[in-house]
C-alpha cells in the first residue's frame, strides 16, 4: 500500500514544523534505502513507496533473453523445415520443361539411332523410332531433367521427357533411372502425353505421338504427365494430369510452350513480400 | 556505499531542526539528479544512494 501524501500547509506552528521536517526526514530515509527488484519480463515497471520501504520493480531482461533464445531455436528449426521444402520445390521445378518458344529448326536432336541410352534415361511413349543420343541438348539445365521436341523418322515431332542419370540433381524416384541399353529404358516409365484441344467442345482428343509438321499440326495441345508411380495431380488426384500447353500457330514448326497458371516455380510478388517478412 | 540514515530526534531543538531540514534538502537535491546506469542484462537492478550522487543500475540489452 502506498504511503499517503504529506500535507503541506503554508503556515505551520513550531511544533507542526518539527513534525513536518521529521516526517520528511523519515521518508527520505526510506527513499535512500530503496531497493530495485527484478520481476517477470512481462511485468510492468513500478515504483512502490510504503510506510516502511520503497522498491522499484524492474522487468528481468535475463528471463526475457532466455525466452528470446527459446524462440530463436524454434525459428531456426522452422527455417530448416522451410529450407528443406524450398529444396524440394527447387528440385521439382528443375524437372519441368522450360517455358518459351521452341523452334524445331533450333533444336536439339541430331540423329535417330537405336540402342544405348548413353548417359541418359528417357521414358515416354515410344511412338516411333526416336531415341536419344548422349550429346542431346537439354532444353534447360545440363543436369537433371529436361524436355525436348524431337524430329522422328516419320516426320512427326514428339515430346519426350529425358533425364540425365549423372549430375547434381537426381530424379525423385531412383527407380526411374535404368542402366544403359535396358529395355526398361524404352517402355515402362512414366510418360508425357500430347492431346489436341478442341476449343469448340472444350475437350481433349486422344493421346497422339506428337505434333504434325507443317500446317497439319496447327492447333493447341495439352501436355499431360502420366506416371507409373504414386504421383498424381496435387489438385484433383488424377493421373495423367495436365502440366502445360503447346500452341502451334502457323505452318512453321514453332511451338509456343506455356505452363498452366499458378506455376509454383515462378516466384511472384506476394512470395517476395513473405520472404521479406521472414 | 550507501549513505547513512538521518537520525531523527524525538523533540528536535531549533538547531537540530535546521540540521534536519538542511540534510533532507541536500538529499532531495541528490535524488533529483539520479542517474540511470546501464548494466548487463544478466545483472540485477540496484539502487545506490551515496552522499553526493544517486544512481540506479538498470539491466539493458546492450549494457556493459
Amino acid at each position: 500500500m502506498s504511503i499517503p501524501q504529506l500535507k503541506n500547509p503554508k503556515k505551520l506552528s513550531y511544533n507542526e514544523l518539527r513534525e513536518q521536517v521529521s516526517e520528511l526526514a523519515r521518508r527520505m530515509n526510506i527513499l535512500t534505502d530503496m531497493r530495485a527488484v527484478s520481476i517477470s519480463p512481462t511485468g510492468t515497471p513500478k515504483f512502490n513507496f510504503s510506510d516502511d520501504s520503497a522498491t522499484l520493480d524492474v522487468p528481468s531482461l535475463e528471463e526475457l533473453t532466455e525466452l528470446t533464445e527459446d524462440c530463436e531455436e524454434e525459428i531456426e528449426a522452422l527455417k530448416a523445415i522451410i529450407e528443406a521444402l524450398e529444396a524440394d520445390i527447387a528440385q521439382l521445378c528443375s524437372e519441368r520443361p522450360p517455358a518459351g518458344s521452341w523452334s524445331a529448326n533450333q533444336l536439339v536432336y541430331t540423329t535417330v539411332t537405336s540402342g544405348s541410352c548413353g548417359g541418359y534415361s528417357h521414358y515416354g511413349q515410344q511412338f516411333n523410332t526416336a531415341s536419344l543420343a548422349t550429346n542431346s541438348t537439354f532444353l534447360g539445365s545440363n543436369y537433371g531433367n529436361g524436355y525436348a521436341i524431337i524430329n522422328t523418322s516419320s516426320a512427326l515431332t514428339a515430346l519426350y521427357r529425358i533425364q540425365r542419370s549423372t549430375g547434381d540433381i537426381f530424379p525423385p524416384d531412383p527407380l526411374q533411372l535404368q542402366p544403359d541399353g535396358s529395355s526398361s529404358c524404352m517402355a515402362i516409365f512414366g510418360s508425357i502425353q500430347i492431346k489436341k484441344y478442341n476449343p469448340v467442345t472444350m475437350t481433349f482428343g486422344s493421346s497422339q505421338p506428337g505434333i504434325s509438321a507443317g500446317a497439319t499440326g496447327i492447333g493447341v495441345y495439352g501436355v499431360f504427365h502420366r506416371t507409373n508411380y504414386n504421383r498424381v495431380d496435387p489438385l484433383n488426384g488424377t493421373n495423367p494430369y495436365q502440366i502445360a500447353w503447346i500452341t502451334k500457330e502457323t505452318a512453321d514448326d514453332v511451338f509456343q510452350y506455356n505452363f498452366l497458371a499458378d506455376d509454383p516455380c515462378e516466384e511472384d510478388e506476394e512470395d517476395e513480400e513473405v520472404e521479406e517478412v521472414i | 556505499m550507501s549513505i547513512q540514515k538521518i537520525e531523527i530526534p524525538e523533540n528536535p531543538s531549533y538547531q537540530q531542526l535546521q540540521e534536519l531540514q538542511y540534510e533532507v534538502t541536500k538529499r532531495m537535491n541528490v535524488l533529483l539528479e539520479i542517474q540511470i546506469n546501464p548494466v548487463s542484462k544478466t545483472s540485477f537492478p540496484k539502487f545506490i544512494f551515496a552522499g553526493t550522487n544517486a544512481k540506479l543500475n538498470m539491466p539493458t540489452l546492450n549494457g556493459a
